[in-house]
């Protein structure tokens, strides 16, 4: 007799790998009372290294196809912009004036905790469109986001986010893909390599930079972010299943009987893998930014606290319903 | 001289370049990373590999290989040989009649057998290559608690040794492999969830553990080279030289057996375990001979400058040499 | 003119020289009629068994080839249609082809050659002793050296293996895979395809399964279909690990591990040699490669992230 049902084992399949990788950084943060560790110079390894090489090497061996960038990215900027007025109205009843306070509400995480649930989940392919989604929640928090909380745009900013450029080439090699002469293409080769081993860093690290962040969580600083953090832990999945029915009906990921089941896999997997991101907490470089330029930074911390908490919890359920009804 | 390199084939110096030369660039990533951050947060790294990266790529590599107590005997007692043999070599080298034996002494003789080996030896070697790659940073690292605390301090430190999560997880990875039970279906499938999850972080540890490695080199200026010469010479050419004087008393004494037989694999086996030792022997100083000796001399840092700068021409020599007289069929 | 009188005696010397040895060349060689019996053509097999059959100095070989070109109908119209008097013996390619050539010929010499499992499948009693009129050689591996090879490679917990539902030599395969499953510690996924109607939904099935690599075995069904399972495979970066060769190099299938079909082609024509020369095939020995032989697509281990070790380098082909 199994103890843990198929489905349950689908789910925790998925979770599990990227909660004992989130322990160990739990545990270096408590083992580290001094707060020895530099975070920053973490964030700065992943940030300007490892996540470029990840979204490169993750896009270039693979097909670009236009249309599912689109419908994806799509789908990315559609729940920013359908959370948005719900995250402002929300900030107005709590009678809070700074614009910070809607960043963790309105964009997602959907690096730490996204990217490696989708590969466990879905495999390459579910990673590779989990990068899409990421790359344009990334554009829109470094643009729109920077100026929710500084009150003017920096394109400079926006147009140094090394991601973006890996996203720029790695398309642009997918879909050129030029015969090269001998030596370039070893060279080429070569560089991929060093690449792709740069890559495998991205996941982990990021994960146990969350997990040691945690390690400092007090409990009683928990309760400011409740209100914000539900709503997009409840929110941001249910306005995602309403988005994955509303592109059904127009026809921009059908549901056909005798669909090549390949095709249909494919569109199936799109449709968790928005949903799936749009039940994340929000994301650490919220935070960030509202550090920077001052703007509540201690309301966010609290939210995304509760948020990563909570989604312990509300991921696993989310991921339950889309095994039950997506896929 | 053509002689030579036709011994080895285009392809396979190609496949060779193709592994080492990723590294080299990760490499020069770190150093980058270093200078830009005025390596000031060596500590962080230094933490989370010691900590989580390395234990998680011992584990991982260790689990899955056969446990050969035959192999971890070859591998520890060739590595003690090589360790004895740099150093006396090292000490009659570099024996500074003023300030008797010098800290430079430390960076002659250990190499960096846990940041740069387990990534070269993983991408050029296989799983086979990591995991003795793994035992053979675990004797380094027994030495270095012993002998090389030793040389400091007067004093070994052999308890410090059983505290490490290197040594943890290494026991932990043999366990695992001999679990004498057998598990239901779904406790198994659990604890290869919980073994995917080690695994990710594992993979993840390659980078980061080159990365800490060029770290600190971002410190390093060219004028510190002008003290380190013999020093950095003698790690990377002699400790290949001395592996390989032990390589060929394994042969001599029949511990890597030469006869191919019927199973290929078990001779390949043997190959890879000298050509493990020959490429661990190569290896540049390491980093940490700078946490040992305190504040590095001017001589430490040179030997470690010369060794790294050198190592990009001596590795892929050896290797070279792998694949001509310890591979070639 | 003693230069020329000189120049006329040796060439002379050479006429009559070559007139002494030319029986040994042409004229005393028996001509031997073969029927190739080939289900998917001709493969590096057949050009090793060609090339020692052409270097005999016994035998002038006439080879008819009876290609099916993958299609069992095709295949029992060519073995019902055969003029047994025409040849003096059959070879045949694969387990199908040589069972259905047994019904047939009971009486002339068939050399089997890429059988799998020739006992298990009926063909021969032993490998010493047919105890019938077929001999040959077989690509059988060992699996627990195949799976020795792939450890170093790859870590797999879960291996999905896809063979052809109709087929009953994968059977025997998938049974001695099943056998290693605690010793390598992984588990079998079990993914039978009836028909080509069925090959989409067993590949949802394997990306589902999240199988860490997928095992085919040495099946003409799944080569005649390769390009469409190693390209989905590939897209969701699942290792493909084959029996057959030329699924490396023309689908672009990660790693082949079995034996060189050359080297199994030379093999089965010593065997042919020796019934030629007046053996019972009965009295001559099946044979089998001894070791493994690899081949490797690198921009398929590119495109997968895997390394190749270069200890394998020495067994190994390199297909860019």
């Amino acid at each position: 007799m199994n103890l843990i049902s198929n489905e349950m084992l689908i789910i925790i399949r998925a979770v599990l790998p990227s909660f004992v990788i989130a322990f160990f950084g739990l545990l270096l943060g408590k083992l580290d009372s001094k707060r020895e560790i530099n975070q920053k110079t973490i964030s700065n390894i992943v940030y300007y290294f490892f996540t470029p090489c990840l979204v490169f090497s993750s896009l270039h061996k693979r097909s670009f196809d236009f249309q599912e960038f689109a419908v994806i990215g799509g789908a990315a900027l559609i729940l920013i912009a359908m959370m948005t007025p719900v995250a402002f109205f929300v900030k107005r009843r709590a009678a809070v004036h700074e614009n910070g306070y809607v960043l963790p509400i309105i964009f997602m995480n959907t690096g730490n905790i996204s990217l490696p649930i989708a590969l466990l989940m879905f495999g390459n392919d579910g990673l590779a469109k989990a990068i899409m989604f990421h790359m344009m929640n990334i554009m829109v928090l470094y643009s729109y986001g920077v100026y929710l909380v500084s009150g003017k745009t920096d394109l400079m900013q926006f147009a140094k986010i090394p991601a973006l450029w890996a996203t720029v080439l790695g398309v642009t090699a997918a879909t050129s893909n030029p015969a090269l002469p001998g030596i370039i293409s070893d060279v080429y080769d070569i560089v991929n390599k060093g690449i792709d081993v740069l890559a495998q860093g991205a996941i982990p690290v990021l994960i146990i930079n969350l997990g040691y962040s945690m390690s400092d969580t007090k409990l009683s600083t928990l309760k400011a972010g409740l209100t914000g953090a539900s709503l997009r832990l409840l929110g941001g999945p249910l306005m995602a299943f309403g988005l994955v029915y509303g592109y059904r009906m127009i026809g921009w990921m059908p549901v056909i009987p005798g669909m090549d089941p390949l095709v249909a896999l494919g569109y199936r997997t799109s449709e968790a893998i928005i949903i799936l991101n749009a039940a994340m907490p929000g994301p650490i470089m919220a935070y960030l930014l509202n550090v920077k330029f001052d703007n509540c930074p201690a309301k966010a911390a609290s939210m995304l606290a509760v948020g990563t908490l909570g989604g312990i919890v509300t991921i696993p359920l989310t991921l339950t319903l889309v095994t039950r009804y997506i896929l | 001289m053509e002689h030579f390199f036709a011994l080895a084939t285009p392809l396979e110096i190609r496949m060779m370049l193709r592994g080492f030369i990723p590294i080299v660039m990760i490499l020069i990533i770190g150093i980058f990373i270093g200078r830009w951050d005025n390596s000031k947060h060596q500590q962080t790294l230094n933490k989370l590999t010691d900590y989580i990266f390395l234990p998680c790529l011992a584990f991982s590599a260790i689990h899955k290989h056969a446990f050969d107590p035959v192999e971890i005997f070859s591998i520890g007692a060739a590595v003690l040989m090589i360790m004895v043999g740099m150093t006396v070599v090292s000490f009659f080298t570099l024996r500074d009649k003023v300030r008797g034996c010098s800290g430079n002494l430390l960076a002659s003789v250990y190499m960096s057998s846990g940041s740069l080996l387990p990534p070269l030896a993983f991408v050029l070697f296989g799983y086979e290559g990591l995991a003795k790659a793994i035992y053979f940073h675990l004797f380094v690292t027994i030495f270095y608690y012993t002998a090389g605390r030793w040389m400091v301090s007067g004093r070994a430190d052999f308890k410090s040794f059983f505290k490490t999560p290197l040594f943890h997880l290494i026991i932990l990875g043999i366990a695992a492999r001999n679990f004498p039970f057998s598990l239901s279906d779904n406790i198994q499938e659990l604890s290869w969830l919980l073994e995917k999850g080690i695994h990710l972080t594992a993979m993840g540890s390659l980078p980061l553990l080159i990365i800490s490695f060029g770290y600190p080199l971002g410190l390093l200026k060219r004028s510190d080279a002008n003290g380190g010469f013999v020093g950095g010479a003698l790690r990377i050419v002699a400790g290949p030289l001395v592996a390989l004087l032990v390589v060929c008393l394994y042969r001599m004494t029949g511990l890597t057996s030469m006869e191919r037989g019927y199973d290929v694999l078990g001779y390949l086996d043997y190959r890879t375990t000298e050509a493990l030792l020959l490429l661990g022997a190569a290896m540049p100083s390491s980093h940490r001979v700078i946490c040992l000796a305190g504040d590095a001399g001017k001589a430490e840092r040179g030997t470690i400058l010369v060794s790294v700068t050198g190592a990009v021409i001596t590795i892929p020599i050896v290797l070279l040499y792998i694949l001509m007289y310890i591979f070639e069929e | 003119m003693l230069d020329i009188y000189r120049h006329f005696r040796l060439a002379l010397l050479l006429a009559v020289l070559l007139l002494a040895t030319a029986p040994a060349w042409g004229a005393e060689r028996e001509v031997k009629r073969i029927a190739m019996i080939l289900f998917r053509g001709e493969t590096p097999a057949e050009k090793g068994f060609r090339d020692i059959l052409a270097a005999s100095k016994d035998f002038d070989v006439k080879i008819t080839v009876l290609d099916a070109n993958q299609s069992k109908d095709k295949l029992r119209n060519i073995v019902d249609t055969l003029d047994l008097a025409h040849f003096d013996l059959f070879y045949a390619f694969g387990t199908m082809a040589t069972q259905m050539a047994m019904e047939k010929i009971k009486e002339k010499p068939i050399i089997f050659n890429v059988v799998q499992r020739p006992v298990e499948a009926g063909i021969i009693k032993s490998w010493e002793h047919s105890g019938n009129n077929a001999t040959g050689a077989s690509n059988i591996v060992s699996t627990e050296s195949a799976f020795k090879t792939l450890a170093l490679v790859m870590s797999i917990r879960k291996l999905g293996f896809v063979y052809y539902d109709k087929d009953p030599a994968p059977k025997y395969q998938k049974n001695d895979i099943a056998k290693e499953q605690k010793k390598f510690g992984f588990k079998l996924v079990d993914i039978p395809v009836r028909d080509q109607q069925a090959i989409p939904a067993a590949l949802i099935k394997i990306v589902n399964a999240k199988v860490d690599a997928v095992m085919f075995p040495s099946d003409s069904f799944i080569k005649a279909n390769a390009d469409i399972i190693m390209t989905t495979l590939n897209k969701h970066k699942i290792p493909s690990i084959v029996i057959i060769p030329e699924m490396v190099k023309d689908n672009g299938a990660l790693l082949s591990l079995g034996p060189d079909y050359y080297e199994l082609g030379k093999l089965a024509a010593h065997n042919a040699l020796e019934v030629l020369h007046g053996k019972q095939p009965t009295d001559v020995p099946s044979k089998t490669v001894s070791s493994l032989r690899i081949s490797i697509n690198l921009k398929t281990a590119d495109k997968l992230g895997i390394n190749f070790p270069l200890q394998l380098l020495s067994l190994s082909t390199i297909i860019h």
